[in-house]
Order: C-alpha cells, then sequence, then structure tokens
C-alpha cells in the first residue's frame, strides 16, 4: 500500500511517498481503509520540526484528521465493526476525562502513524462512527478542529441559546466553532482580513463579520455590535498577539478558550479580572467530546465547510495550499 | 450613636469619627447592632482615595461585620430581630454569575458599611452566623473567606485529595490554607517569613516554601508535590507572581486572579503552560451570599476558626487601619464595636 512520510522534517520538501506492506490486523485495532485525510496547520509545524519534542521517525506517517471504512478488527474489538464509517480522536487514548500529558504519547500523525495511507491500523477505543449525511471528505475534517471548536463551546464554555460566539479567523477551528455554535442557537461573530472570506462565512451563517485589516479595533466593533455586551465565548484560535483584544471584546463572565501560539505580544489580561472571565488553554478533546459532537452534526444536518479537496498523489499541493493560506474551512485529501 | 466615616479620603488619617441620630430601616432594609467589623487590604486604598472614583466624605467603611438585627423595615422577610447575622458585602449579588451592577450596592464602597455602633444593610443580603461561631470570627469572613472559597469551590470544584497552592499569609490566603484543609486537600504555602511559614503548618499547610530563599518558588513546589503540580492557585499575588503560579500548575489546574491583589503586570505574564496542561485562569470578585451560606455551613460542621491577628476597639479603629499597613500580620485584622 501507499503512504506519505514525514521524513527529514525540513519542510514541505521533505514529505515523501513510500510503500509498505498492508498492515496486520492487531488485539484491540481496527484496519481502517481511509477514504479522505484532512490537514491542520500543525502538519505544516510537524513537517518543519517545529512541534513538540521533534523526535519522530522519519518514516512517520503524517496527518491527525480522516475518515473511512473498517476492513478488519483484531480481537477484543467490542465498539466497531466491519463495514462501519469512521473517524479517530486525535489523541488515541484520550476516551473520557480529564487531560494528561501523556495522552501526547498517542497522537496521530505525531507520535503514532497518522491518515495518510491507504490503510490504517487505529486503536479501535479511539473510533466514532460518522452521521450519514457526511461524505467522507467531510467526514475526515471533523477530527482535531472539530473537537478542539466543541472542546471550547461546550465543556469549557457551557454554551447557551442566545449566546454571543467570537471567532477569530477563518481556519477550522474558528469555522467548526460557527457552525456549531449557530446549530446551538447562538450569534456568530467571525473577524477575516478579507471581505471574500467574510461573505463565505456568512453564507454559512455568521451573523457579523468583521475585517480587522479594515478595522483595526475589532474588539470594539465586537462591543459596538452586541450592544456593549461582548462576546460570552471566544475561539482564541491566534495567540497571546491577539488576546488583549479577545479579553475586551468578551462578556462578563466570558469564556476565552486558546489553541493558538503562545510566543507574540504582550497579552494585558487586567480585563479577566474586572469581568470574572475566564481564560482556559485548550488541547483538542476527548473521545467522548467527539462521540457529543458528532451527534450535533448528525442532529443540526452540518455540512462541514471543505474548501479544497486534493488527490492522494498530490499530498504536498495540499500542504502547499495550507501554508498558502487562501482556504477557509479545511483542505482534504481523497484517498482513492 | 458613633460612627466612622471616611472623610476626604486623603489617607487613614482621614477617618473621622462622627454622632449621629439612630438609623431607622428603609423597605427591604435591616437595621444591626454592630459587634465586630474586619479589615480588608483594600480599605487602606478606599481610605487613601486610590480605590475606585472618589466616595461621599459620610461614607461609612468596611465591607465585613456582625452583629444583632435591632430592627426591620417593612417587606424584610428573611431576617427578625434579635437574628445573629453577618452579610454579603456585595448586597445584591445573591447567586449567579458575576454582574458589574453589585458594585454599585458593595457595603463600606458604594453604599454605607460596618464601621458604626448601628449599620443599615438591605436585608436580603444578610446571612445567619451559626450558634458556636462568635461575632469577631464571623466578621472576618465576607470578603476574605468567600473569595477563597469562590476560587476553590466555586471556579474549582476542589475534591478531597487536590493541592491547593496559594501566596502570601494575608486574609485571603490564610482562608484559602484552611478552605482546602477542611476538603481533605493539601496545601502549599509561600512566604518570605519562616516564622510565618511554621504558623501555617501549625494551620495544617502540607508544602510551605520561603520565596526569599527560594526565588524558584515553583520549582520547589513543583519537586515537593512529586513533580505533578498543584491543582488550583489562589493566586493572590496578582499579575507579578502569575508566571511563576501557571509554572507550579499540574495539568488541568485551575487558576483564580483575586480582583483587588491583582495590580498591573510588570513585564507579561508567561502563558505558555497554559494551552499544553489545559490550564483554566478566571477572574475572582468575591462571591455571592449563596457562597457564604455554603461556606458556613462548612465551617460550622468543620469546626474551622477564622485566623485573627488582633483586635482593635472601636475608638481605636484609626490603629486597625494602620497595623495592617505596618504590620507582619497572619490571617485577619478585627475591630471590637459595642
Amino acid at each position: 500500500m501507499k503512504v506519505w512520510e514525514i521524513g527529514e522534517q525540513q519542510g514541505l520538501g521533505s514529505l515523501r511517498a513510500a510503500t509498505r506492506p498492508e498492515p496486520e490486523t492487531t488485539r484491540g485495532h481496527a484496519i481502517i481503509k481511509v477514504r479522505a485525510s484532512a490537514l491542520n496547520h500543525r502538519d505544516l509545524m510537524i513537517i518543519a520540526k517545529r512541534y513538540g519534542a521533534n523526535v519522530r521517525p522519519e518514516t512517520r506517517v503524517p496527518l491527525s484528521d480522516g475518515a473511512g471504512e473498517v476492513i478488519a478488527i483484531g480481537e477484543g474489538v467490542t465498539d466497531v465493526k466491519i463495514g462501519d464509517r469512521v473517524v479517530a480522536n486525535m489523541f488515541a487514548d484520550w476516551t473520557e476525562g480529564a487531560w494528561v500529558p501523556g495522552l501526547f504519547g498517542a497522537d496521530y500523525g505525531n507520535t503514532i502513524d497518522g491518515w495518510a495511507t491507504e490503510r490504517l491500523s487505529a486503536p479501535a477505543r479511539s473510533l466514532a462512527k460518522i452521521p450519514d449525511h457526511l461524505s467522507w471528505e467531510e467526514a475526515a475534517t471533523i477530527a482535531s478542529a472539530g473537537v478542539t471548536a466543541w472542546n471550547i463551546l461546550e465543556p469549557f464554555g457551557h454554551l447557551k441559546a442566545g449566546d454571543t460566539v467570537l471567532a477569530l479567523g477563518t481556519g477550522g477551528v474558528s469555522v467548526w466553532g460557527l457552525q456549531l455554535a449557530k446549530a446551538a442557537g447562538a450569534r456568530v461573530i467571525i473577524t477575516s482580513s478579507s471581505d471574500q472570506k467574510l461573505a463565505k462565512v456568512k453564507a454559512l451563517g455568521a451573523d457579523i463579520g468583521i475585517n480587522y485589516k479594515t478595522t483595526p479595533d475589532w474588539d470594539k466593533a465586537v462591543l459596538d455590535a452586541t450592544h456593549g455586551a461582548g462576546a460570552d465565548i471566544v475561539l482564541e484560535t491566534v495567540g497571546t498577539g491577539t488576546l488583549t483584544r479577545s479579553i475586551n471584546a468578551a462578556a462578563f463572565n466570558g469564556r476565552i478558550g486558546m489553541v493558538g501560539g503562545l510566543d507574540a505580544g504582550q497579552p494585558q489580561l487586567f480585563g479577566l479580572v474586572a469581568k470574572n472571565a475566564v481564560l482556559g488553554g485548550i488541547t483538542v478533546g476527548n473521545r467522548r467530546m467527539l462521540v457529543d459532537m458528532l451527534k450535533s452534526v448528525g442532529a443540526a444536518k452540518i455540512k462541514p465547510a471543505v474548501d479544497k479537496v486534493f488527490a492522494f498523489d498530490d499530498m504536498p499541493k495540499a500542504y502547499a495550499y495550507l501554508e498558502s493560506a487562501a482556504h477557509i474551512g479545511k483542505v482534504v485529501v481523497r484517498h482513492d | 450613636m458613633k460612627t466612622w466615616e471616611l472623610g476626604d479620603q486623603k489617607g487613614i488619617a482621614s477617618l473621622r469619627m462622627a454622632e449621629r441620630a439612630e438609623p431607622k430601616p428603609g423597605p427591604g432594609q435591616a437595621v444591626i447592632a454592630v459587634k465586630a467589623c474586619s479589615l480588608n487590604r483594600r480599605d487602606i486604598g478606599i481610605a487613601g482615595g486610590t480605590y475606585g472614583a472618589a466616595k461621599p466624605a459620610t461614607r461609612i467603611p468596611l465591607s465585613d461585620g456582625a452583629g444583632d438585627v435591632v430592627a426591620i423595615g417593612p417587606d424584610v422577610t428573611g431576617v427578625k430581630v434579635g437574628d445573629r447575622v453577618t452579610a454579603s458585602h456585595y448586597t445584591t449579588w445573591l447567586d449567579g454569575t458575576f454582574d458589574p451592577s453589585v458594585r454599585n450596592a458593595d457595603l463600606g464602597v458604594s453604599i454605607d458599611g460596618w464601621l458604626t455602633e448601628r449599620a443599615v444593610i438591605p436585608a436580603a443580603a444578610l446571612v445567619p452566623i451559626p450558634d458556636k461561631m462568635s461575632y469577631a470570627e464571623a466578621a472576618a469572613l465576607p470578603v476574605a473567606a468567600v473569595t477563597a472559597w469562590s476560587v476553590i469551590e466555586g471556579l474549582g470544584r476542589i475534591k478531597s485529595g487536590d493541592i491547593v497552592l496559594t501566596l502570601g499569609t494575608g486574609g485571603v490566603s490564610i482562608f484559602a490554607l484552611q478552605i482546602a484543609k477542611m476538603n481533605g486537600a493539601r496545601a502549599a504555602i509561600t512566604s518570605s517569613s519562616d516564622e510565618k511559614l511554621a504558623r501555617c503548618k501549625d494551620l495544617g499547610a502540607d508544602i510551605v516554601v520561603n520565596y526569599k530563599t527560594r526565588p524558584d518558588w515553583d520549582k520547589a513546589i513543583r519537586d515537593q508535590t512529586g513533580g505533578r503540580g498543584v491543582d488550583i492557585v489562589v493566586e493572590t499575588g496578582g499579575f507579578a507572581t502569575l508566571s511563576q503560579s501557571l509554572a507550579a500548575c499540574a495539568p488541568n489546574a485551575r487558576v483564580g486572579m483575586i480582583g483587588a491583589l491583582a495590580g498591573r503586570p510588570e513585564a507579561p505574564p508567561a502563558l505558555f503552560p497554559m494551552v499544553g496542561n489545559n490550564i483554566t485562569l478566571k477572574g475572582i470578585t468575591s462571591g455571592t451570599r449563596r457562597m457564604f451560606v455554603e461556606l458556613l455551613k462548612a465551617m460550622d460542621a468543620t469546626d474551622m476558626k477564622p485566623v485573627i491577628d488582633k483586635t482593635f476597639a472601636f475608638d481605636d479603629a484609626v490603629n486597625a487601619y494602620q497595623y495592617m499597613v505596618d504590620s507582619d500580620f497572619i490571617g485577619k485584622i478585627v475591630v471590637s464595636v459595642g
């Protein structure tokens, strides 16, 4: 079978095609015929050796997101059966409960082989069944960006109908946040540097779009758009460079879920105290959150925003497209 | 009756004694014969004119107090004459999430407080005192103990076996230590004084670190927790200590920043551990009446006694303020009234 490997991790050029024997069926594992995979920003970091401890072998298969069909199961597998359409939680061992750092030990596309392959042997406890209305390409976008957005909105943010949700930018987490928030009766504000992208997210249901290039004090624009109340939940997908404005834009008792980079800017946190706001570090989520999120996706018939689909053999082009930041929603690869 | 007033708020010396007519309760109000009050750090700022906008010169100071109900106005149903009571200092924040409007009815700040022989308090904010608790003990609680409870229970959802870190030995910190212990948690506390740390050990502290001799106190705490770090931080040190507090955190830690003590950071705090460890940081502006009721129930059940450093007479209230500024106190400073 064909796979992609991360090679020497010196940048996009390191991505290399390889051929391997078919995976064997082992205890507790399912063999998945991969039908589609999806890229995340961190895949660009991994291929450039800028993510985590950077001790990955050259033969590591990348990508933490994908979807496929179970074609074989090992001994002791009870949760899925042959023929099931499934996705996997990014942290394969994080099935329930609170975060522990050891979960990085089984992280698809980082510390264990990921989805850039024709067939994947996956720990069955990490798998979840996908709703019928989703195509393979749509389902492939769920696991990391979708679960991250769900974690911020629900377990962390306790979203209620009528809340205002602010999402920064039009990347995967923000667009998933938009769609899940709308399904829950919330009002959604999205920022972008492009009016064209804002028009697209409005078509997906965003109530208000703010161009942060033409409105640099977008935090004030959020307050104006909410009659001074601010956003109840913020998907802070950018990092410390935007955090001061995110706190300014937050409501009293606001919940700010932080997933972005933490290396730029000098955030002013005083507003957290004045507003009794909560700032939370978010590391994707557990399988329970994935299952809950899929229930919402199925009930609301959410169609994930797939920006562009590449062929499996064009994997490097998919990476290059993601790096160009021209996308809205997810960059997907088809595997057949 | 005798009462203290803020005066022109140029410092502690501005506090002045005045004679007033006995107050009569309006609708929804109770008159309390005050038996004891206590001081908080913010009272120094209020007396010095540095805590929010200037207050009327006749404002009666202090957010914390306790006494007996001696009269009730029309439409008061929750208390009766003779009840022993204290009160939630945000008198309109009875339950639920924070609303900035609660600052409009804050005892000793935006409405008259407790440093008087007879106080007029909105009856809805009153909280009955357990029988075995003294007035001085009850008067020690409203701001500092409820703040500690708000971080540890409201935000932190403490479980037995958790580790709670608090910084310094002021009112909030000592209550944090005691509330942690009553919940079956381990308590870690820092101070610049070995003598104070010894006192904290007597109060049940499991891990004590002198931050003068161990400037890397976050590492010291991590070492003493087997490398795991702490589950809840009652961040009384403000933004200046936040980077080290975050570095001392276990995965999924809950960190409560105490409003009045936060100050402004000289350097931006290092937030890096927050994402990797799924840490939650929340601003805490004291707590609700419901939290106060829960706290009193817990104190009654576990026989927890507030640590009162020193008690001053009503006529010597200025000296109580000065003692808070000058001394190395532990826990609370109380004024006895009547």
